[in-house]
């Protein structure tokens, strides 16, 4: 009894009815729902189903109802029901249909922007792709931008985000594996590859890693990202999202692996090393030189960020025999009025900086020149001439500020604002050298980390001298294009099969 | 997580451990001045002289001096130091202390180990210079404000600073080459002399910013010593002389005369000299001198288009800068003290010779014989070649 229930409960009906009673009750009479029945003889129907806003309307009306209807009209009524469906499957000029029978992929399907058929009398369903995503055109990278290079960017629908990448790379080894990951959501979930180039056994890593996932719903990258890296306690960001087309293919010619999620035009790739946060795509349309001396600066401006406060803050408050006595003096005066001691006028500004940062995003465009008034007059000017900070803490806060906007990568940035903190607390109990130590503690840290078993902090350690050619400074393109930052061969893989989490 | 918060409280509890000192907890001293103790019998008068910030904030108010001077009486640095705290409000801090003046009756009586604290503390640097007040007290020296630089620290090391590339009169001496030349064998030591050019004509101090003519700071003489004694003083020229045989002079300007009260001015551009002791069999002090020179300004008609010319007043100048050396070398035999460095020379090269008669180095150096070769090179006359003329 049992088993007949839930084989009934698994199947489709011969009844259109019954399936159609079934199908509403299930959807909870959801009114995007769109029944079309077409009766072809006596009491038996045709049923078109679909969803309406996810289905590209006219091409069902034009390549599915419109021939069904002259199909139906030209048949005598003797026709048989399998006989009726497989003329119906042969007429539908849409490339993709198939026949289904388990209900659970009817309603998949359905959900997935696929129209439906059902025929009385027929335990199979002809399930057509007709799915038509909403999605805004193809814009201008917000998040990444470069002066010069190629100006699209990835939207939030992966079969457009998919077409920018087989646009670019023209490959029959340019592989495709689809999946569905979130239980409620049942998000698309794509992992890209070139064969041949890309490491085997990291690609089927990553496929198992990714379908292992039990997660209710991805509404973003990160929530894959969150659920697949191989450290869960830590901030850096072990895989690079990009919302640029050209970042992602260039990653898969050296080897890597993409995954694109619908809904979001944030692509991931893996694996990654941590200098990589600090490439910009535009190193590779400008000149080496000049784009070495850039990544230099970014690599500088990032460390600026995180320790210009800190190291500002041990000098005035521990080793006040470092700054030249000119310098000092001037300091000094400064100082003189303001009531906080150093470490709370620190952080009171950079806290004041947050918040403007926060609120840039956040607020409403229109009242946009009024935050930055607010913070440039009365941060920068009245609090200095209240007396309540020195000009010299605004001048580093400001600095450190302005450092953080040079990098490519907002995930790292956020590393960076993190440690920021820790340090100035380190160098406020012990100087240079709690800076010192939180300093190793960083690194050490960096060196454990792997991302998908290749070591995260290479090429610096493990050391590669190979591997320097792009790394902090970029050679020649000449020079660059074998395929030398291929990633890590098998043998570093063994060491994390498994998902190795720690 | 239980770790994380473990170490944040340890490190809570260590605060006290560090020295975490705010910028406006501190006294920073910039100068001290050695004087002998007026209300003691032994002893030091010690001068601190402290950084007023708030006078020298770019938009608060400058109705005051940026400096304080506070005077404490001990028988040794560090004690006074501590002392001081008595009348200095702020935790004081040496760490920027940038000049050691030395009254000349200190130094008369011998300097001992009076510099030791500097290089035994941990905060002090060992780069700052060490200067003689001459004929007069470091206090006295330490309390000039002057109009251009209102720091007396400042104004001290900038004008002898400026004088050494100018003129190379003086000679910025850090403390740990003074305690060399204290403590190794074969060479003296020489320190730049400072002292006021007029007196203060009122006990107030600003009066002295308003006066178009105030009471400056001048670099005066260099102090001869005579192991750790003051002996002598070469004035003017002499000092110059003594810093072109060191090597010292960056460049500076020489007279020759050329006729009737009229003289030939030359710029020396570079210097450099070479001191060497010759055993022909006794010591011979030998001192090399190369100078390039141009020809500045001339107050006789002289063509100096015409090579003979050229290579006369060449002939001059050598011969006037040889002049010049023995003189001041003498003057240094006189006070039987070897403050070029003959002996050390000595004992670098023939250090057999030198363990010998290192006991009696002294009384050789002051009979031992002068050999001066002096190479002056003529590079350029200027942009014209004759004067001028009159008519």
């Amino acid at each position: 009894m049992n088993t007949e229930k839930s084989n009934i409960f698994r199947s489709i009906q011969d009844s259109v009815d019954d399936n159609i009673k079934r199908l509403e009750n299930e959807l909870g009479n959801s009114a995007d729902l769109s029944i079309r029945k077409l009766k072809f003889t006596g009491d038996k129907n045709v049923a078109i189903i679909h969803f309406d806003g996810i289905v590209d309307e006219e091409s069902i009306n034009n390549n599915v109802v419109n021939r069904i209807i002259k199909l139906l009209n030209e048949c005598n009524t003797s026709v048989t029901t399998e006989h009726l469906a497989d003329k119906i499957f042969q007429i539908i000029s849409i490339t993709s249909v198939k026949y289904v029978s388990e209900w659970f992929q009817l309603i998949d399907s359905l959900l997935s922007g696929d129209t439906i058929i059902l025929i009385d009398g027929n335990q199979k369903a002809i399930t057509i792709a007709t799915r038509k995503f909403q999605s805004r055109s193809i814009n201008e990278p917000t998040s990444q931008t470069v002066i010069k290079g190629p100006k699209d960017s990835f939207t939030e629908n992966m079969g457009t985000n998919i077409s920018l990448i087989r646009s670019r790379i023209q490959n029959s080894k340019l592989r495709l594996k689809q999946t569905k990951v979130g239980d409620i959501t049942k998000t698309d979930v794509g992992i890209m590859y070139i064969e041949g180039i890309a490491d085997k056994d990291m690609v089927k890593e990553v496929i198992s890693r990714v379908k292992r996932i039990k997660i209710d719903n991805v509404l973003d990258s990160n929530y894959i990202e969150g659920a697949i890296k191989d450290h869960r306690n830590t901030i850096f960001p072990l895989l690079q999202n990009s919302e640029r087309p050209d970042v992602v293919a260039g990653n898969l010619l050296e080897g890597k692996i993409a995954i694109f999620i619908q809904g979001t035009p944030f692509v991931l790739t893996l694996p990654v090393y941590f200098v990589q946060f600090f490439h910009s795509p535009e190193d590779y349309y400008e000149n080496n030189v000049f784009s070495s001396f850039l990544r230099l600066v970014r690599i500088g401006t990032f460390l600026v960020n995180m320790y210009a406060s800190a190291i500002y803050l041990a000098l005035i408050t521990h080793h006040h025999g470092l700054i030249p006595t000119t310098l000092m003096v001037t300091l000094m005066a400064q100082r003189e009025r303001v009531p906080f001691p150093a470490i709370i006028e620190l952080l009171l500004m950079e806290l004041a900086f947050e918040v403007l940062r926060e609120a840039g995003v956040r607020m409403p465009r229109a009242i946009g020149p009024a935050v930055s008034i607010v913070g440039a007059l009365i941060l920068g000017q009245a609090a200095v001439e209240a007396g309540f900070v020195s000009a010299a803490i605004v001048i580093i806060v400001a600095t450190s500020a302005i450092s953080s906007f040079t990098l490519p990568y907002t995930s790292v940035v956020n590393v960076a604002r993190g440690l920021r903190f820790i340090l100035i607390f380190c160098s406020a109990f012990i100087g240079f050298y709690g800076i010192l130590l939180f300093t190793l503690c960083i690194l050490l840290h960096l060196c454990s980390l792997r991302s998908f078993g290749v070591p995260y902090f290479a090429p610096f350690s493990p050391l590669r001298i190979g591997a320097q050619k792009d790394s902090l400074i970029r050679f020649p393109i000449h020079s660059l294009f074998m395929r030398q930052s291929k990633v890590e061969q098998s043998n570093e893989m063994q060491t994390n099969t498994s998902r190795g989490q720690k | 997580m239980k770790k994380i918060c473990k170490i944040l409280l340890i490190m809570m509890l260590l605060t006290g451990c560090s020295n975490y000192r705010e910028l406006n907890e501190l006294g920073l001293i910039v100068a001290m001045g050695i004087d002998p103790a007026k209300n003691m019998e032994n002893g030091y008068r010690i001068t601190f002289q402290v950084i007023n910030p708030s006078q020298l904030s770019p938009t608060g108010s400058t109705s005051g001096l940026p400096i304080t001077n506070y005077t404490v009486e001990s028988n040794t640095l560090v004690d006074a130091y501590r002392i001081a705290s008595n009348i200095i409000p702020r935790e004081n801090d040496v760490s920027h202390l940038s000049l050691v003046v030395i009254s000349e009756s200190v130094a008369r009586k011998g300097l001992k180990l009076l510099l030791d604290p500097f290089v035994r503390g941990k905060q002090t640097r060992t780069t700052f210079p060490v200067f003689i007040a001459r004929g007069d007290s470091a206090e006295n020296i330490l309390g000039v404000v002057e109009p251009l630089e209102s720091n007396p620290t400042k104004s001290i090391k900038s004008t002898s600073e400026n004088n050494q590339t100018m003129y190379g009169l003086a000679k910025i001496t850090p403390i740990h080459e003074a305690i060399s030349s204290i403590s190794s064998e074969g060479k003296e030591l020489l320190l730049t002399g400072i002292q006021l050019n007029k007196e203060l004509t009122s006990s107030n101090q600003t009066d002295n910013l308003n006066n178009i003519k105030p009471a400056l700071i001048e670099v005066s003489g260099l102090a001869i010593f005579k192991k750790d004694k003051l002996v002598g003083w070469y004035d003017g020229e002499l000092a110059r002389t003594a810093h072109l045989i060191l090597s010292e002079v960056e460049s500076s300007s020489f007279l020759v005369p050329c006729g009737e009260g009229d003289h030939i001015t030359f710029t020396a551009k570079r210097s450099n000299s070479k001191i060497n002791t010759v055993l022909k069999p006794t010591p011979t002090l030998r001192v090399d001198v190369g100078l390039t020179n141009e020809i500045s300004e001339t107050s006789c008609y002289l063509d100096f288009s015409n090579a003979q010319v050229l290579d006369r007043v060449e002939k001059d100048l050598e011969k006037k800068i040889k002049e010049e050396i023995e003189n001041t070398i003498k003057i240094s035999q006189d006070q039987g003290t070897d403050v070029f460095g003959f002996g050390n020379k000595l004992n670098k090269e023939n250090p057999n010779y030198w363990k010998k008669h290192k006991k009696e180095w002294d009384s050789i150096y002051s009979d031992a014989k002068i050999e001066v070769h002096v190479n002056a090179t003529l590079i350029d006359s200027g942009l014209s070649s004759k004067p001028y003329q009159i008519r």
